[in-house]
């Protein structure tokens, strides 16, 4: 009979460890890397997916800024868990950059991050949608608030700002959707943003569960939702029925 | 025995390489920079690096095409660049707005082409840019070194049978 001494024994266990570790690899974190950074693998979708990024500023350690991601991804005010991104929530992958080199400005109380600088170190992964974290504590946020800001496909975020910012600025860059709040700044061609309307709101008004409210953008347009993400995300806590549809329809 | 070892040590080195099928390293994309004046959008240069292009967006107030002789190798979508969504909570409130930029320039990654053309589109999908794209480097290296699992085990192959042999 053949007898198999402990060297094969180890040998094999070898092996089958080092199969069982690249599945693991493949699989899950690691996996990528460009440009001399590495791309980590946050959460896999489907084939048919969109790819967002998300990079680091001002983080004095990695795990607050993977903390961070794992509360705008999975928790209660995450993609996972609000319509219509939960919905096609298997369509989303999510990817990190921790040693993004970006460089954030505060122009007019507004946190700007690099453009370029973004995209270059996004382009480490695959990349639709780049979601920049500024790293702000919360008592300096409260003396001085600083506003996040959305810019093609770039947003720039706030941290110390309430956690449903990171999906209302998606809302800007990923389905082109309005501010449904009224400044006196916003000057806005009707034509261009769909979740506003005129009066009677005749892009919607067939939709069982929406409204039509005074005020999108600028005070003579209408919105579909009282308070939803797109006019107040410390009281609202979703986008409404239309808006939902308009974000829905680009996956 | 000896050659499941040899499988064993060559399955850890190479390892890389079955990460790499997602490989953003071995991907190329076209830097392309434009600026946007007095509401003309300008090409201004263009530039080959190592890292995924952007995807396919669905939609925004342009349309940028790009194609070869042949056919269209991409589409994407981008905003107006001269406008910037601003927002911040206070007080239970949120306020903010869109702020206009003069003349901004901007930047979008588009796949990796030796020559192309690049046409942009408005809403009314009237040609407002067109933009023929030359890469002096060659770009084919490093999509050959993709390879995908099949090569991944090709290479293993090759590696195993040329270590026996040596044996």
């Amino acid at each position: 009979m053949y007898k198999v001494n402990i060297v094969q024994v180890i040998v094999i266990i070898i092996f089958i460890a080092s199969f069982l570790l690249i599945l693991n690899i493949k699989n899950n974190d690691i996996a990528i890397t460009g440009s001399g950074a590495k791309c980590n693998l946050i959460k896999d979708g489907s084939d048919k997916n969109t790819d967002i990024v998300f990079l680091p500023y001002g983080y004095k350690d990695n795990q607050r800024f993977f903390e961070d991601v794992d509360s705008y991804v999975n928790g209660e005010f995450g993609f996972k868990n609000t319509e219509p991104f939960k919905s096609h929530f298997d369509q989303l992958n999510f990817y990190t950059v921790e040693t993004a080199d970006v460089t954030c400005d505060v122009l007019d109380d507004t946190i700007i991050c690099n453009e370029l600088e973004s995209k270059i170190a996004a382009a480490n992964c695959p990349n639709d949608y780049i979601i920049v974290l500024y790293d702000r504590d919360m008592v300096k946020d409260f003396i001085v608030p600083l506003r996040s800001s959305a810019y093609l496909n770039l947003a720039s975020i706030n941290t110390a700002d309430h956690r449903l910012v990171v999906l209302h600025e998606f809302a800007h860059i990923f389905g082109g959707l309005a501010d449904e709040y009224v400044e006196e700044s916003i000057s806005m061609n009707i034509d261009r943003f769909e979740n506003c309307d005129v009066e009677n709101c005749p892009r919607w008004s067939y939709l069982n569960n929406t409204g039509c409210f005074k005020g999108c953008g600028e005070i003579d347009f209408y919105r579909s939702i009282d308070n939803g993400i797109m006019r107040n995300y410390i009281i609202g806590r979703e986008f409404g029925v239309w808006n939902e549809y308009l974000l829905s329809r680009l996956f | 025995m000896e050659r499941i070892f040899i499988i064993t040590l060559i399955l850890i080195l190479s390892s890389g390489d079955v990460l790499a099928v997602t490989d953003c390293n071995k991907q190329n994309h076209l830097l392309v920079e434009f600026s946007y004046e007095g509401g003309l959008l300008k090409y201004l240069s263009h530039s080959i690096n190592i890292g995924c292009p952007g995807g396919n967006l669905k939609q925004g107030d342009f349309r940028l095409v790009l194609s070869d002789d042949k056919k269209v190798i991409y589409t994407t979508y981008f905003s107006d660049p001269t406008k910037r969504f601003v927002d911040y909570s206070e007080s239970n409130l949120v306020f903010g707005g869109l702020q206009s930029i003069e003349n901004p320039k901007f930047s979008l990654l588009i796949p990796a082409v030796e020559k192309g053309k690049i046409q942009v589109y408005n809403k009314d999908n009237v040609q407002i840019l067109t933009a023929n794209i030359e890469t002096q480097q060659r770009i084919s290296r490093a999509l050959q070194n993709q390879g995908g699992l099949f090569g991944w085990v090709e290479n293993l192959l090759g590696q195993v049978t040329s270590l026996l042999k040596a044996k």
